[in-house]
């Protein structure tokens, strides 16, 4: 019996000595852990496409919201409706060619120099899209006033409070959402660059 | 330029990575199946990074989520992973210290998985406090259950 005890023992302290085998190979190993930035970068994708939906649906309630107001001020205010449907063409645009393009299985198994090629040129067409936006959203803001001031004759003072009011709330909404899915294209291309440059390595 | 979490969760893999692998080797059948436990735990890790106590023993909490993780995917089928590049393969790699450890894998195999987790955390040199806590049971429960697995290997190495 004591026999089969220590037998046993020495068996036990052989595997803990094994185990210590194992553990020293596995210090040697490192590890590429892409998936995990691949799954985030899939992660902020998807915040981005989410972000350019809310987009589409708020210019779109904009431009019927512009339509009827239209309606009253007798065609005053076809220049809105030009704006709106410039943003509306913008975001449908960013939208479809990000489904298109980032496509959550692609993602995961596309080569990974390819995705950051895309995602740069995403940002290229966003930066684009802004200085239209910019020029066209100057413009806008003036011809808004005059029509305002032309269409609404004595109630002038109250509704241009409201519009310029309205106007720098969603000029305020619109920038914030772009500098947000800017910084998620920056981070996904930063991350990308890790993985493509082996910072990543554990 | 990382974010915390991303340098937290680096952190803590470059710290525990062995003892991750570790139980993902003693859970597989193949290296590829190690490559799928290891990422998944990865990927639980930094699902839960967020809602982990710092206060809390973080090698436990690793162990917990490794041996978690093995156990349940274990019976699942397998799912198609992306390569994870490694430099060692334990199953087939042919010196000395490989067949050791494939040894000490096949003496394990022959165990239930709860009972193939409590034995490889006493390998680990976990104290019963620690095993308890880690598989949820009593500290009494882990001595009754290391005393029949003891008894166990004991039988299956007189055959």
């Amino acid at each position: 019996m004591e026999k089969e005890d220590k037998m046993m023992n020495d068996e036990l302290m052989q595997m803990k000595k094994q185990i210590q085998i194992l553990h020293n190979k596995l210090k040697k190993q490192q590890i590429v852990n892409e998936k995990i930035f691949r799954n985030s970068v899939k992660n902020s994708m998807k915040i981005f496409n989410d972000m350019d939906k809310y987009s589409l649906v708020v210019a779109f309630i904009l431009l019927v919201l512009c339509m009827s107001v239209s309606y009253f001020l007798f065609d005053k205010i076809l220049y809105s409706l030009i704006f709106f449907l410039f943003v509306i063409c913008m975001e449908t645009f960013v939208y479809f060619y990000s489904r298109k393009e980032f496509k959550t299985n692609d993602i995961m198994t596309n080569d990974i120099v390819e995705l950051s090629k895309k995602i740069l040129h995403m940002k290229k067409i966003q930066d684009k899209f802004l200085a239209i936006d910019i020029f066209l959203a100057i413009v806008f803001g003036f011809w808004f006033l005059y029509d305002w001031v032309n269409g609404l004759g004595h109630f002038f003072k109250v509704n241009v409070y409201g519009g310029v009011f309205g106007l720098v709330v969603g000029l305020a909404l619109w920038w914030f959402g772009y500098r947000r899915q800017q910084k998620i294209l920056k981070n996904v291309i930063t991350q990308l660059e890790q993985i493509t440059k082996g910072a990543n390595q554990i | 330029m990382k974010t915390d979490k991303e340098r937290k969760f680096e952190n803590i893999v470059k710290k525990h990575k062995t003892t991750i692998y570790t139980v993902c080797y003693m859970f597989s059948k193949d290296n590829e199946q190690v490559q799928d436990l290891f990422q998944e735990v990865l990927i639980r890790i930094w699902q839960g990074i967020d809602s982990f106590d710092n206060k809390a023993n973080i090698k436990t909490w690793i162990y917990r989520i490794s041996l978690n993780t093995c156990i349940s995917l274990q019976r699942k089928k397998r799912k198609k992973t992306l390569p994870l590049d490694m430099d060692i393969n334990i199953f087939e790699d042919d010196d000395e210290d490989s067949k050791q450890i494939r040894t000490l894998y096949d003496r394990i195999n022959l165990l239930q998985p709860f009972d193939k987790a409590i034995v490889l955390l006493w390998l680990e040199n976990q104290s019963y406090e620690d095993i308890s806590l880690i598989m949820g049971i009593s500290v009494k429960n882990v001595s009754v259950r290391l005393l029949r697995i003891k008894e166990k290997l004991k039988t299956i190495s007189n055959d």
